[in-house]
């Protein structure tokens, strides 16, 4: 007969972790952490329930970061099924994650944590956008920048101010005036 | 009222060798091997069970170093397609069998 893994809830209330840096554990009895930080904190997902006893399979647990720091927190379930995503970073108000812990299996005798579902990341850490794309915003470029599969030039370069110190000083309109005459050079406009 | 249905998971592993089919048994699925992976509800639920029982769950997990493609045959969500879904490098896929919708989407981490 085939053995079922049945997911559900706690009833523990809420754990809510300290506002600090120092790495806490999972409290063993509760379903629901609120997670906030001062700066980068780490969050012990294990195999010990409350009192010491093992956690049951079906066992769901949601972390939420609940402050709007830019502090990272990091999840790390122990054992987890997925060798590729040892742990979860939680970056961003109100971003969760949910693990579920599944049954032994083979030569794992306590079971494992899989995870079922996280928010998306609210940063972009780098990577390829394909399809075209609107900012609706305003758009800060910090790095150097390229155009049609130029390598990537320093700004400065690119609006063809050769004085940085002095380009700190322009106004906005200058640097502006300063890019179009550089896309007119460069045919980008016409 | 109707009776609600409940998500569960068989406690069984398959670990796939290259592109496979769901074996019908297993809760947890490891894509160990690059290769497109399908699920099909007509799959067997173990010995006995001709079709896949409503409230039935998968995770898939892909252990691999690149993306892989699930194909879902059925229907996600009522649309009674195949639907495809790319499951990236280190992420998973959570999907249950509801007896009316078919597979739905439980869950996503890309």
């Amino acid at each position: 007969m085939i053995k079922n893994v049945l997911p559900f809830f706690l009833n523990g209330g809420i754990q809510v972790l300290t506002d600090n840096t120092a790495t806490e554990s999972w409290n063993g009895k509760a379903s629901f952490v609120h997670a906030k930080a001062s700066g980068a904190k780490s969050f012990t997902l294990g195999l010990s329930a409350e009192n010491g006893f093992p956690v049951k399979p079906g066992t769901i647990v949601v972390v939420m970061k609940v402050d709007a720091d830019a502090n990272a927190i990091t999840v790390n379930p122990t054992p987890d099924m997925s060798s590729e995503a040892a742990s979860v970073e939680l970056n961003g108000e109100n971003q969760t994650c949910m693990f579920m812990l599944k049954a032994p299996h083979g030569s794992n005798t306590k079971g494992e944590w899989v995870l079922l579902a996280k928010d998306a990341d609210t940063t972009f850490s780098g990577g390829t956008v394909s399809a075209d794309t609107v900012f609706s915003g305003s758009v800060e470029i910090e790095g150097s920048v390229g155009f049609y599969n130029t390598a990537p030039q320093p700004q400065e370069t690119i609006l063809a101010i050769a004085d940085t110190s002095a380009a700190t000083a322009q106004s906005v309109g200058d640097k502006v005036n300063a890019l179009i005459a550089s896309l007119k050079v460069t045919g980008l406009l016409g | 009222m109707k009776k609600g249905v409940f998500p569960y998971f068989a406690d069984g592993i398959q670990v796939t060798a290259g592109a496979e089919a769901w074996d019908g048994v297993s809760g947890f699925v490891n894509l160990a091997v690059a290769g497109t992976f399908t699920i099909n509800p007509a799959s067997y639920n173990g010995p006995g069970e001709p079709v896949v029982e409503s409230g039935a769950a998968i995770y898939i997990t892909n252990t691999t170093g690149s993306a892989i493609s699930v194909v879902v045959t059925g229907g996600v969500l009522a649309d009674g397609t195949s639907a495809t879904e790319s499951i990236a490098a280190g992420g998973s896929y959570t999907v249950m069998f509801h007896e009316t919708h078919g597979f739905v989407t439980l869950g996503e981490v890309s």
